[in-house]
């Protein structure tokens, strides 16, 4: 991955969104993905989640890390959990036949239902972060944290580290390059780890170096004269983002107060059959 | 640039490489690298050097087209394993040297080679020697001067005993000295049987120091020649944005009659002096 900041630039609703909105919007869908022990509000989280993503980047949304990792974890933990999640009592049955495994036991209903439910609380998160990322420049990130009241210093500091980064990926591929034209072992999983010492010491002194002519660049262009350099460009809030607040806002007490009148729509203990996974109250 | 009498040791066809960003690197690349030749590849920023170099130990892979070295094909083959046959520096030497000492430096690669305790001493020993470097066996690599830290890389990539050497800009940053020093030990690897061939932005160590040259241009090999051929050749001088070495755009501007020698300064004077050109 030859960009690692993973910011993909456009002209969307979400482009312009004020990065403090979209911040507020992620705590907001972490918080409401945690409230039910059910699949459906996380589940509508993320197909909102991926809706707007759409919106925002397009395809390029389905080659982005972040959704290869939720298709992952898909795998992994609605799998996983089915055969070893300690809850699990009853057996699923797949057409009348029960899978099981040695060790683990048989695949149970309510290890599938705690995996889905797990995996929809994360994914949705992971969806909104994914928007967040892909949509924001690193440098209105920057200013979003400053007018958060993050000192600017911090906020520098912050942005150029997300900038060595893909300089460090790319310096970590040449000096890789380099030690295997000389003759580096690269057959088994003890060769990798011989060759990190030829990788990390040259990685680290070019960084130190690097750090240091930086820092005296800066210095030299009159960085730390003030705590509060002139911002050229301005983020502001629009109507509109206030209206996306309020409706998330909305959103997050009409759950919290559902949540409290109703409890969490938790249905481990009343599962028998696969239909039973989707029911929202127990029969 | 076709030539019967030498022994080819590398033979590249249609080579073509795409990066996955859909760049076109390298479009349709044919050559024949000859043993004992010092091989300048020249060109713009872009225009495909690096990556052409690349594909001789296998760092990158061809997308189309074959790379032999020393008849054998280079796609089957891993870069580790290639390494005893290309040598590769690299541009900055700081991404190459790590070891504490430059002695174990030049002993890193063959070890990697898998080659015996006293075969290791006495390469290393020859290495040394033909290098000058035994004043420096003890330091560390990293607190040599920048043009030390080239030899020593150079040197410790040598040791292996390539029947190829890369030199990926050796002349950056460079004083004339350093230059001089990595010309000279050039010439000298060439005599002991080795093919260099230089990526250079410098004309005037390429001029002195090449045997012929490779011109590269979006990708293409535009011309393929002697120093004298390739520097005279205006318009694809041109058509490449290089600038000839001075004493060649001297001789480009004044047609000397006798315009086969390759030219020096001394070459030059005579011409000049004996009135043999015309404007």
């Amino acid at each position: 991955m030859s960009d690692m900041s993973m910011y993909i630039p456009g002209n969307s609703f979400f482009h312009k969104c004020d990065a403090r909105v979209k911040m507020l919007l992620l705590v907001i869908v972490s918080i409401m993905a945690f409230l039910f022990h059910s699949p459906y509000l996380s589940g509508f989280l993320l197909i909102v989640g991926a809706v707007f993503n759409y919106i925002s980047i397009g395809n390029r949304m389905f080659k982005h890390m972040l959704t290869r990792m939720i298709i992952i974890m898909m795998f992994f933990l609605i799998i996983l959990h089915g055969f070893v999640n300690p809850r699990g009592e009853t057996p699923a049955s797949f057409f009348g036949q029960v899978i099981s495994l040695p060790f683990f036991g048989a695949y149970t209903y309510e290890g599938f239902y705690l995996g889905l439910v797990f995996w929809l609380r994360l994914s949705s998160i992971i969806m909104m972060a994914e928007l967040f990322i892909s949509t924001t420049s690193p440098s209105d990130l920057i200013h979003g944290l400053h007018k958060l009241g993050v000192p600017y210093n911090f906020c520098f500091m912050v942005s150029m580290s997300l900038q060595l980064i893909p300089i460090s990926v790319r310096e970590a591929q040449i000096i890789n390059s380099a030690q295997r034209a000389r003759g580096l072992p690269e057959k088994s999983i003890v060769d990798r780890f011989k060759g990190l010492l030829p990788m990390f010491v040259p990685l680290v002194v070019s960084s130190l170096e690097r750090m240091e002519r930086t820092s005296m660049a800066l210095e030299c262009r009159g960085f730390g004269n003030t705590n509060n350099p002139t911002s050229m460009s301005d983020i502001v809030i629009r109507k509109s983002d206030i209206a996306l607040m309020a409706v998330t806002l909305l959103l997050l007490v009409v759950c919290v107060v559902i949540r409290i009148r109703f409890g969490s729509f938790d249905m481990t203990d009343h599962l028998t059959s696969w239909a039973d996974c989707f029911r929202l109250v127990a029969r | 640039m076709k030539n019967m009498n030498k022994e080819v040791v590398a033979h590249i066809e249609n080579l073509e490489h795409t990066y996955s960003s859909g760049h076109k690197a390298l479009i349709d690349i044919n050559l024949d690298i000859y043993k004992q030749e010092i091989t300048a590849i020249i060109g713009q920023n872009g225009s495909g050097k690096t990556t052409l170099s690349k594909h001789f130990n296998g760092l990158l892979r061809p997308t189309g087209g074959k790379i032999f070295v020393n008849g054998k094909d280079v796609a089957s083959r891993r870069v580790s394993e290639m390494a005893r046959e290309v040598g590769y520096v690299f541009q900055n030497p700081n991404y190459q040297l790590f070891c504490p000492t430059v002695l174990e430096e030049i002993r890193f690669g063959l070890k990697n080679l898998k080659l015996s305790d006293e075969q290791i001493k006495a390469r290393s020993r020859e290495v040394i020697e033909e290098f000058d470097l035994r004043g420096m066996v003890k330091k560390q690599p990293v607190t040599l001067s920048s043009g030390s830290k080239k030899i020593v890389a150079l040197a410790s990539v040598y040791a292996m005993d390539p029947e190829i050497l890369f030199l990926d800009e050796p002349t950056t940053g460079q004083d004339q000295y350093g230059k001089t020093k990595l010309g000279l030990l050039s010439r000298k690897m060439k005599q002991l049987g080795k093919t260099i061939i230089i990526i250079s932005h410098d004309m005037d160590f390429v001029a002195e120091y090449a045997d012929r040259v490779i011109v590269m241009n979006e990708s293409r090999v535009i011309l393929d020649g002697t120093p004298a051929d390739v520097f005279s050749n205006e318009e694809v001088m041109r058509t490449a944005h290089i600038m000839p070495p001075q004493i060649y755009a001297i001789g480009n501007h004044i047609h000397a009659v006798s315009s086969e020698t390759r030219l020096s300064v001394m070459e030059l004077a005579k011409v000049l002096a004996e009135g043999d050109y015309c404007l």
